[in-house]
């Protein structure tokens, strides 16, 4: 299969210079598939204001954005109106069991922190 | 541009967004045939043509191989390296027409890939072993790599496969010829047709039995 086209990305990368597509689709990965935040200072796809617009046109075409955290690096996320179209529809991708852990991560890590007031 | 036309390639877009947000959140999607096609997504029919699975592919430059050379690691698999191994027992086991692409593949029993696993830790099966196959098969449905029917110990290729190159192929079938060969597969759920004179030409490490 060739990958050479790319439907939904090419129409916003073509225009780029082979240097710039490379950090663009660099930055792209790492936000959205790198474990933790990735440093702005780290890519150059994230430190150029120019770039790093062509990093979040990508992430909208699949309704995810960019959340800066910390001020200092970036990841990304689902776009809100996303979000509430699919909650909307009763999108659940997730079992029972993986939704009972995550309501006791956020007791643990929200609920009780804020309950003690800290 | 006219209104209508702009307000179908907003409407188009979203429908895109929408799709691709499912499949980042639940992995691919298995879906009807006469679902219209999603920019980016890839088909993959079902053998039977029942049914389509869309799995998302990226431009080349993109994805999981880049954050290497960056020094930002993916999260991490759990026993990454059984894990390699058996999608590897799996895919000697169930790629069976290598002339052909990996997808759709046939499917393999749990007894082929326990003999494969011994065979290529050149030893005998420990009790162990079973923990760690059934481990790693697990993992690797839930990531959609494999398709495991636990109940009747079988497995198919998953619709992730759809995404491997022709050189990603042309990799792994020299990664097949190093593992030792997989016993004949014996289906629970469909007993092979008795003889069949008139089948399409035998590969030759069949003839070789």
């Amino acid at each position: 299969m060739s990958e050479q086209q790319h439907v939904l990305f090419d129409p916003l990368l073509q225009d780029l210079s082979d240097r710039a597509r490379d950090e663009v689709l660099a930055a792209f990965s790492a936000v959205q598939y790198a474990a933790h935040p990735v440093a702005e200072v780290q890519l150059a796809g994230l430190r150029d204001v120019t770039l790093r617009r062509h990093v979040a046109r990508m992430l909208k075409l699949i309704g995810r954005t960019l959340v800066h955290v910390d001020g200092t690096h970036w990841t990304a996320g689902y776009a809100d109106d996303i979000a509430a179209t699919l909650t909307a529809q009763g999108w659940q991708p997730l079992s029972v069991v993986d939704r009972a852990v995550l309501v006791l991560v956020l007791v643990h890590s929200v609920a009780i922190p804020a309950a003690k007031g800290s | 541009m006219s209104t209508a036309s702009s307000s179908e390639a907003v409407e188009r877009r979203l429908y895109n967004a929408l799709w691709w947000a499912k499949v980042q959140s639940a992995g691919p999607l298995e879906v009807e045939p006469d679902t219209p096609a999603v920019a980016g997504l890839t088909r993959a029919a079902s053998p039977d043509g029942s049914t389509v699975w869309l799995v998302p592919t990226l431009p080349s430059g993109a994805g999981h191989p880049v954050l290497e050379e960056l020094g930002a690691p993916p999260v991490a698999v759990e026993q990454p390296n059984e894990t390699a191994r058996v999608l590897s027992i799996c895919v000697a086991c169930c790629w069976t027409d290598r002339s052909g692409p990996a997808w759709p593949g046939s499917v393999g029993t749990l007894a082929q890939i326990r003999s494969v696993y011994a065979g290529m830790r050149g030893r005998p099966e420990q009790s162990s072993d079973l923990t760690l196959i059934i481990g790693s098969l697990r993992r690797l449905h839930a990531t959609h790599w494999l398709l495991w029917n636990e109940k009747a110990g079988e497995v198919r290729l998953g619709p992730r496969v759809i995404t491997w190159t022709a050189a990603d192929e042309a990799t792994l079938r020299d990664l097949c010829r190093h593992l030792p060969d997989p016993p004949p597969a014996v289906l629970s759920s469909e007993p092979p047709p008795p003889e069949e004179p008139e089948s399409d030409p035998l590969p030759a490490e069949v003839a070789d039995e």
